[in-house]
């Protein structure tokens, strides 16, 4: 049980492109990019791997992470791992206090005559989505604000303990950025988003949560 | 009459490994679907007849929130992968019901003055058995 004073929330800033980084494996076929600052991967930019600088054709990708910068590859791997791509750098939001992680999915019944299964519901699961709301001591950075007008996804991490080991990602849209003013109390702004898409496929683009 | 703290709620990716899922307040709701059977041949009386209909069944609860928590570990895996969960909901911790769950719904609550908690909703799919 952690305290939630230990948490921290942090932001995406500006796409940044990068080449040769090298990458370690995590266990079988998958590979990590070692250097944790550029494990958040830009989703607009493929990412291409090197097997002792060669290029590995992407038949030969299972999947990409770009939430914690991994990739699983489809065969098995002997050589040095590095790849060229674009990360996220992360920066902690200013004044945040309070965060709320809603995590949902709609839940299908199934029931019919042959499943009904002497008298019992049935049921599947649906779409996923994640909701998120941050309260902070708004520093008058307009940060959120800014995020909010330009109307683009932006990526949020949070670490609920700062172990780097139960941490949860993703890409989000800014609903809402709300000011309160009280004469006698701080400036108080609240944050709301909502998850900006699912994940494509195999690869993991939009949400995630484990050790990065 | 066993206390409330005697209770325990376990959850299990294949039915054979449990953990206790950290809550202080879960709750089943175990109900079957009543079916309005009324119609001009028996209500003369006046009353109502019904049938049983389906069964249904939920649980929820809140606690306190660790991500290295083996059961919430079980629980989000379960949600990540869109998979079923064995739950077993054990009012004295020994005895009780079991069966199948979807997770609906997981939310975290982080503020910076108080402990991290979080709160769950799982959705039965299937039978219940009875634990004795």
């Amino acid at each position: 049980m952690a305290a939630a004073y230990k948490a921290t929330i942090k932001k995406s800033g500006t796409s940044t492109a990068f080449t040769d980084e090298a990458m370690s494996v995590v266990s079988g076929n998958t590979y990590k990019i070692t250097a944790s600052t550029k494990n958040v991967w830009d989703t607009s930019v493929v990412p291409t791997f090197y097997e002792d600088a060669v290029e590995i054709d992407s038949s030969d990708i299972a999947s990409i992470n770009y939430v914690f910068g991994k990739v699983t590859f489809a065969t098995p791997k002997t050589g040095v791992i590095t790849v060229d791509g674009s990360y996220m750098p992360l920066a902690a939001i200013a004044g945040a206090n309070s965060i709320g992680l809603n995590m949902s999915q709609s839940i299908h019944n199934v029931t019919d005559f042959d499943g009904a299964d002497n008298g019992n519901n049935r049921k599947i699961c649906g779409q996923m989505d994640v909701t998120l709301s941050v309260e902070r001591i708004d520093p008058l950075d307009d940060a959120i604000y800014d995020v909010l007008v330009a109307g683009n996804p932006i990526f949020i991490e949070i670490n609920e303990d700062r172990s780097q080991t139960s941490v949860h990602r993703g890409w989000f849209l800014v609903e809402s950025a709300n000011k309160a003013l009280n004469m006698e109390a701080l400036i108080n702004e609240t944050i709301s988003m909502s998850l900006a898409g699912q994940n494509d496929g195999a690869d993991v683009k939009t949400f995630g949560y484990g050790a990065p | 009459m066993p206390a409330g703290y005697s209770g325990k709620v376990q959850v299990s990716a294949d039915d054979i490994s449990y953990s206790d899922l950290p809550l202080n307040s879960p709750s089943l709701n175990d109900a079957l679907n009543m079916l309005d059977l009324t119609d001009l041949s028996n209500s003369s009386a006046g009353n109502k007849t019904r049938g049983y209909g389906l069964r249904d069944w939920s649980i929820s609860g809140e606690g306190n929130y660790t991500g290295a928590n083996a059961a919430i570990s079980i629980l989000r895996t379960a949600f990540n992968n869109r998979t079923a969960v064995y739950v077993k909901f054990l009012p004295d911790g020994s005895t009780g019901k079991k069966g199948q769950v979807l997770v609906e719904n997981i939310n975290i609550s982080l503020p910076v003055d108080d402990k991290t908690t979080f709160s769950v909703s799982l959705q039965g799919t299937g039978a219940v058995t009875d634990i004795s």
